[in-house]
């Protein structure tokens, strides 16, 4: 094939987001539950894609042609695509400035990250679940120790109006503690990332502090994962662009479409790499225009694999089952433990819990087990 | 609906989309190419028991989504974002708009999707001689267009 018709192609495959079965089939059931009922809420983050279907939702969707329904991919995309795209972003990103804390400096990075919670109202038996977004800020230098905190920010929202309904019934009680509680942080050790690409893999296997392997068993899916934390976590310009290089090599990465971020609503491209035996796939949203990493998202895309050790809200295939959205990262001086670099963002508000705010209704339609 | 025949629809779109959505993209643009594939879609999965035994079913869907989409007001355009997709040829979208609509659908699928001049031929209901005339036209004007210079 020779460069135009590989241009040609490309052009087209990206430019308009694959049809699912599923969502004519949504399409279908959604525009008769609107015609019985009103109250689907517009924030229905996560489950967004199975309402967003919803008749006026999906002509602005079809309409604008950017947004692509998570979890549902074309499997005919060409891996070349992909390798195209990384190719691109890498150039870029080997002009951008680096990330790279100094002596007495912190990388800051703050990512806003799913959270799913799960409650009861003593002395009910049942459960009611929420989903929330967590501000998690982390400063990690390589001579000093790391420190991180969590929040939840924004406004929870139940999973279902099910969950709503067990909530409600044992008495609207203001909401305990969502926020996660974690180990220390991380420090990537950026510093010796290679600038060639095909150094890559060995250096992130010698990582020590990393996982060594996937949880699945797939050298693919370890070396995305892996590849796509070093990139949320600084390093220079030819280091990340080294990275992108890398990532375009394993085996089973593909372009698939584009996605907008779930919290901070930025449109880019879906770099993904599915993994079936796990039943998700990793898809990662990127800003092409200058390699910034908008978004890591896992999906469902199969049921089959998928333990449940604990009850939990209902899942879906095409379902988001957790996202970090990048906010943003810079370096700081290290005045204090926790002061900010220049140009941090505000960040949504912090939820007040033990208050009497109520949550966000969920999906109509869904389910959970209580 | 049952469930087996969910599945079953689930297998025809994962068999039929990819295509019909090039080939409907490449005759209407983007926006109105995917509008024209899940009108075609849907009306395959109001129309099950008829769209499941279609003996071309691309060349089948092709139609209902030119005639379901035919009232529409969008022009066939193929604009997208430089600020997000910069890594395109920003040349590539106004020659392919240039392109009759014929050639447009000869030159990306026979070209960019490796399509024989026979299933583009039956998918737009002309001889083969007629496709390969809309795809030399088509390719020339490209190369024009973009000053490219390759034998292809």
């Amino acid at each position: 094939m020779t460069e135009l018709n590989e241009r040609i192609r490309d052009f087209i495959e990206t430019g308009a987001s694959p049809v699912s079965a599923q969502e004519i089939l949504t399409a279908h059931v959604s525009m008769h539950v609107m015609t019985i009922s009103h109250q689907v809420r517009p924030r229905s983050r996560r489950r967004l894609w199975v309402l967003g279907v919803a008749a006026a939702l999906i002509i602005a969707l079809l309409s604008i042609g950017l947004v692509s329904v998570p979890g549902v991919k074309n499997n005919a995309v060409s891996p070349a695509s992909a390798a195209t795209l990384l190719g691109s972003m890498a150039a870029k990103a080997s002009r951008e400035n680096p990330l790279v804390p100094g002596p007495g400096q912190y990388l800051y990075v703050a990512t806003i990250v799913s959270n799913t919670d799960g409650e009861s109202m003593h002395p009910s038996p049942k459960m009611f679940w929420y989903n929330s977004d967590e501000l998690h800020q982390v400063w990690t230098s390589p001579t000093a120790a790391a420190h991180q905190t969590y929040e939840i920010v924004g406004r929870p929202e139940f999973v279902s109006a099910a969950d709503r309904s067990v909530w409600v019934t044992d008495g609207s009680q203001p909401l305990q503690s969502g926020s996660s509680g974690y180990g220390p942080p991380l420090y990537y050790n950026v510093e010796g990332l290679p600038t060639k690409a095909s150094e890559i893999l060995a250096y992130l296997k010698s990582q020590t502090y990393r996982p060594k392997e996937s949880p699945y068993g797939s050298q693919a899916s370890w070396e995305f994962d892996t590849a796509l934390q070093f990139l949320e976590n600084g390093a220079s310009s030819l280091q990340r662009a080294a990275i992108l290089k890398f990532m375009a090599t394993i085996p089973g990465v593909r372009l698939s479409g584009y996605a907008t971020s779930m919290v901070t609503h930025e449109k880019g491209s879906v770099i993904e790499l599915p993994f079936k035996r796990s039943g998700l796939t990793t898809e990662a949203v990127f800003n092409p225009s200058n390699s910034n990493l908008i978004e890591i998202r896992y999906v469902y895309i199969s049921l089959a694999s998928i333990e449940a050790p604990f009850p939990g809200p209902t899942r879906i295939v095409g379902e988001i089952q957790s996202y970090s959205d990048f906010a943003f990262a810079g370096i700081t001086q290290a005045k204090s433990d926790y002061s900010l670099p220049p140009g941090t963002p505000t960040f949504p508000k912090v939820w007040p819990f033990g208050s009497t705010r109520e949550p966000l209704s969920g999906w109509l339609g869904s389910s959970s087990k209580h | 609906m049952g469930e087996v025949v969910r599945q079953e629809f689930e297998t025809f779109v994962h068999d039929v989309e990819p295509s019909l959505r090039r080939a409907l993209v490449a005759a209407f643009g983007f926006e109105r190419g995917r509008d024209a594939t899940a009108e075609a879609l849907r009306w395959a999965w109001e129309n099950w028991e008829r769209a499941k035994d279609l003996n071309n079913k691309i060349a089948y869907l092709f139609r209902v989504g030119q005639s379901k989409s035919r009232d529409r007001k969008t022009p066939d355009i193929f604009e997208r974002s430089e600020a997000h997709e910069p890594w395109y040829d920003p040349g590539l979208a106004p020659a392919l708009s240039a392109l009759t609509e014929n050639q447009r659908v000869a030159v990306v699928l026979i070209n960019g999707f490796e399509w024989k001049l026979r299933e583009v031929a039956e998918l737009l209901g002309v001889g083969v001689s007629t496709v390969q005339s809309h795809l030399e036209r088509g390719m020339r004007a490209l190369r024009n267009a973009l000053e490219v210079v390759e034998n292809d």
